[in-house]
C-alpha cells in the first residue's frame, strides 16, 4: 500500500482537528440550545446521577385537629419519615402555613422529639434517641416565627442515601396551664413539613 | 506549571524520538538494548496510512475537546459567569459535570422559564442552579429544578441573582466533579484518556522527517540548529498539548464555581390546627347568655342554693338525701356538685313564678341510675309531688333524656334517641318559644325537637330540680327521683342558640 502524500497527510491533519473544532461549537450550541430554550422539561425519573426522596407515613392526614382545648389540655402523635434518595442529604423540620388569632400559638407549648419506633397511627414503641432527641421545645408561635424554612429548619438528620432510612417524630402539645382568658376561643394552624436537600 | 517532561516521557511511549533540548539533564546515548529492534520497519509504520488515520482522529478529539474548553473559557473574559453543575436535579437539561455559562442579567429583565444561576437561598456559600417558574408580589424568585417535584421551598431575593444561563458546554466540568467526589478513578481513566490522545496525535511521521539515529550528542543541544528533525516535531506537538492542559487546568482550578442543581423534596404534615375553647369557665359561659337563675351548686353546707345570676332567684336543699362538695365537670371553675341520692334528696326555687312561655333550662348531670327520674322543670307545689307539672327534663329508666310540655291539655314529649345513663358528665339542655317549639340538645347537640308545639299551659309554680311528679309522661320512669350528680343548673327567659349551648358544653366538657 502506498504511503500517503505529505499533501494528504497534511489535509487530512489539519481537517480533522478544524472539523471538530467546528463541531465543539455546534455541541455547545446544540447542548445550550435545547437546555435553555424557554420550556420546562418534564420532570425526568432517570435518575443516573441519584436524587433525595422523602416520605412521611401520615396519608395526607393531620396529626392534630384539636378542638375545645382548655388550659391544660395535651396530646402527642408521632409521624415516620423516610429517606431513600441515593444521594446524601440533609433533612430540615419547619413550619408552614402558620395562623393563629387570639394569641393562642403562643400558649400552645410544643415538644417535638426524635427516635425510632412508633408510626402515624400509634406512638407505641416510639424509643428518643439516647442523645440529641429534642428537636424542639418552645412555643408553637416561636416554631411557626423562628423555623420558617429550609435554611431556618429544625435537625441534624443527614441519611447517607445508602439504602432506606426512617426517623420517627413526636410531636407533643400542651395548652399553658397558664393561658389567660383572652386566649378563650382563640385558633392556631400550622403545617410540618419536612424537607431534604442533597449535601 | 505544565511538567513538560512528563509529556516527553510519553512521547517516548510511543516510540517518538528523543526529544531535543530536555533542560534537565544531559543527553546520553541510548542504552544498546533499547532501540536495537527494526526501527525501519516502526518507522514505515508511522509512515502509513493507518497511522495518518490515527493520528488525524486523535487530533479532531483533541481539536473538539479545546474548542469546548474555549467556550468554557472564552465568555469569562466578558464577565460571564461559567459553572460547573454538581447534581442532577436540572436533568435532562443539565447533566452534573456540564458546564453553564451564566450571562449578567437585571431582575426586570428574567421571564419564567429561563434557568438562573442564584446564591442558594438555604445552604450559605452556595450557587444554585434551577429555572424561574414565577415571581412572589414581593418580586423574589421562585426556582425549580426540573426534576424536583415541586418548587424550591425558599424564595431568592433579587438581589441574590447572579445571572441567567446562555451557554451549555457538556462534560467538560466532569474532572472537577469527580475531583470534589474524590472519584479517582474516572480521573485517572480520563487523564490517561488524554494522554493516550496527547500520544496518538502524533503517530504519523512522514518517512523523510525520520531523524538519524543514532543522534550525535551536539545536535540535541541545539535544536534550533535542526531543520526537520524530531525535537521540532516533538516541539510542535507539545505546543498544542500545553495549550489544551493548560486551559484544562484553567478551566478546572481556577475559573467556575460548582453550582448545585439541588435536588429538594418536602413530606409534610399540612393543616394541623388548635382551636381553644370559647370559654375556659363554665360561669363566664353561662353568665355570657344572660340566666335568670344560676345554680352553680358549689355549696359545701347548709340548705341555701345560692343564684349566681343577677335575678336573685335562691333556692334551697331538702334536709337529706344530697351530699355536698361533690367533684363537678367545671375544673377551670375550681367549683363543686352535688349528689342526690335517688329516693329523698332534690332541690327547689325559693319563689314562686308563672311558668314562662319562652325560656331555656339546663343542667349538667352525671347518673349510672336505671330507674330514671327527674331533671328538671315547673312543678305547681314547691315541695312533694305537684299536681300540674311541665317544661320538665326527665330521664327514662333506659337512661333517655326526655322534654315535655303541656300543651292543650295534651303531654306533649320528644325523646333523645340516645341513653345518657353511663356515668358520665352529661349536658342537657331544653329550649321552648312559640316561634321555635320544642328543642332538646344532649351534650352541645340538637337530638330532638317539634316545631308544632306553640304554647304550654298557663299556671304558677316553683322551678323543680331533682324530683317532682311524672305520671302520666311518655316513657315515665320508675323513680321519680332521680339517683345522681348534677352541676350548673341555670334558666334563661331567651330560647338559647345552638352556638350558646355549643360554648357552655365547651366550656366544662
Amino acid at each position: 500500500m502506498a504511503r500517503p502524500s505529505r499533501r494528504a497527510a497534511r489535509l487530512l491533519g489539519a481537517g480533522a482537528a478544524a472539523a471538530c473544532f467546528t463541531a465543539s461549537a455546534a455541541v455547545v450550541w446544540h447542548a445550550s440550545y435545547s437546555a435553555f430554550s424557554a420550556t420546562t422539561a418534564n420532570p425526568s425519573s432517570n435518575w443516573a446521577t441519584g436524587s433525595v426522596a422523602l416520605a412521611d407515613d401520615d396519608a395526607n392526614t393531620a396529626m392534630f385537629s384539636a378542638s375545645n382545648l382548655k388550659p391544660g389540655s395535651t396530646g402527642s402523635r408521632c409521624i415516620a419519615v423516610t429517606s431513600t434518595g441515593s444521594l446524601p442529604s440533609a433533612v430540615k423540620l419547619y413550619g408552614t402555613g402558620s395562623a393563629t388569632t387570639n394569641a393562642l400559638s403562643s400558649w400552645i407549648n410544643l415538644t417535638i422529639t426524635q427516635g425510632t419506633g412508633g408510626s402515624f397511627g400509634s406512638c407505641t414503641g416510639f424509643t428518643p434517641q439516647a442523645s440529641g432527641a429534642s428537636v424542639f421545645t418552645g412555643s408553637l408561635a416561636s416554631f411557626a416565627s423562628t423555623a420558617t424554612g429550609y435554611s431556618t429548619g429544625l435537625g441534624n438528620w443527614t441519611p447517607t442515601g445508602s439504602g432506606s432510612d426512617t426517623r420517627v417524630f413526636q410531636v407533643s402539645y400542651t395548652l399553658d396551664p397558664t393561658a389567660p382568658n383572652s386566649t378563650q376561643g382563640g385558633t392556631a394552624s400550622v403545617g410540618f413539613t419536612w424537607e431534604a436537600q442533597n449535601t | 506549571m505544565i511538567r513538560a517532561n512528563d509529556l516527553v516521557s510519553l512521547s517516548e511511549l510511543f516510540g517518538i524520538n528523543e526529544p531535543a533540548g530536555r533542560p534537565d539533564h544531559e543527553p546520553v546515548a541510548d542504552p544498546p538494548g533499547r532501540r536495537a529492534e527494526s526501527p525501519v520497519r516502526r518507522s514505515a509504520w508511522r509512515a502509513g496510512w493507518s497511522a495518518l488515520l490515527i493520528g488525524s482522529a486523535a487530533r479532531g478529539m483533541l481539536a473538539l475537546l479545546a474548542g469546548l474548553l474555549l467556550a468554557s473559557l472564552v465568555p469569562a473574559l466578558a464577565g460571564w459567569h461559567p459553572s460547573v453543575v454538581m447534581t442532577g436535579s436540572m436533568q435532562p437539561s443539565l447533566r452534573p459535570g456540564d458546564v453553564v455559562i451564566a450571562r449578567p442579567a437585571q431582575p426586570r429583565q428574567l421571564r419564567p422559564g429561563q434557568v438562573l444561576l442564584v446564591t442558594d437561598p438555604d445552604q450559605p456559600g452556595r450557587l444554585r442552579l434551577h429555572r424561574l417558574v414565577r415571581f412572589t408580589d414581593d418580586g423574589s424568585l421562585i426556582l425549580r429544578g426540573d426534576a424536583n417535584p415541586a418548587e424550591d421551598s425558599s424564595p431568592v431575593p433579587p438581589a441574590g441573582m447572579h445571572g441567567v444561563a446562555v451557554l451549555r458546554v457538556p462534560g467538560v466540568g466532569l474532572p472537577m466533579l469527580w475531583a470534589r467526589q474524590d472519584r479517582y478513578l474516572p480521573l485517572g481513566m480520563a487523564a490517561m484518556l488524554l494522554g493516550t490522545l496527547l500520544g496518538l496525535a502524533g503517530a504519523y511521521r512522514p518517512a523523510e522527517s525520520q531523524p538519524p539515529r543514532p543522534k550525535p550528542p551536539a545536535q540535541a543541544r541545539s535544536p534550533q540548529a535542526q531543520p526537520a528533525n524530531g525535537g521540532r516535531s516533538v516541539r510542535r506537538r507539545l505546543s498544542p498539548a500545553v495549550c489544551l492542559l493548560t486551559g484544562l487546568a484553567v478551566l478546572q482550578l481556577a475559573h467556575p464555581t460548582p453550582a448545585e442543581a439541588l435536588f429538594a423534596i418536602t413530606a409534610g404534615n399540612a393543616g394541623d390546627n388548635w382551636a381553644a375553647a370559647q370559654y375556659y369557665s363554665c360561669r363566664q359561659a353561662v353568665l355570657a347568655s344572660s340566666p335568670v337563675l344560676y345554680y352553680q351548686l358549689d355549696e359545701t353546707n347548709g340548705r341555701t342554693v345560692t343564684d349566681s345570676s343577677s335575678a336573685g332567684a335562691t333556692g334551697t336543699y331538702t334536709q337529706n338525701g344530697v351530699t355536698r362538695g361533690q367533684p363537678g365537670t367545671c375544673n377551670f371553675d375550681g367549683g363543686t356538685a352535688v349528689t342526690l341520692n335517688g329516693t329523698s334528696g332534690y332541690l327547689y326555687r325559693n319563689s314562686q313564678s308563672t311558668a314562662p312561655s319562652t325560656f331555656s333550662w339546663e343542667l349538667w348531670f352525671a347518673t349510672s341510675t336505671v330507674k330514671g327520674g327527674w331533671l328538671i322543670g315547673m312543678g305547681s307545689s314547691q315541695t312533694g309531688q305537684s299536681s300540674t307539672t311541665d317544661r320538665q327534663l326527665y330521664l327514662t329508666n333506659s337512661g333517655q333524656v326526655g322534654f315535655g310540655i303541656s300543651s292543650g291539655g295534651t303531654k306533649r314529649t320528644v325523646l333523645s334517641p340516645a341513653s345518657y345513663n353511663d356515668g358520665g358528665w352529661h349536658l342537657a339542655d331544653a329550649t321552648f318559644s312559640a316561634g321555635t317549639g320544642m328543642r332538646l340538645y344532649l351534650d352541645g347537640q340538637l337530638v330532638a325537637s317539634n316545631s308544632a308545639v306553640t304554647s304550654a299551659q298557663s299556671y304558677s309554680g316553683y322551678l323543680r330540680v331533682g324530683y317532682d311528679n311524672l305520671t302520666g309522661w311518655s316513657s315515665a320512669p320508675t323513680s321519680f327521683f332521680l339517683a345522681g350528680s348534677i352541676d350548673e343548673v341555670s334558666a334563661y327567659a331567651t330560647v338559647l342558640t345552638a352556638t350558646q349551648i355549643g360554648y357552655h358544653y365547651g366550656a366544662g366538657s
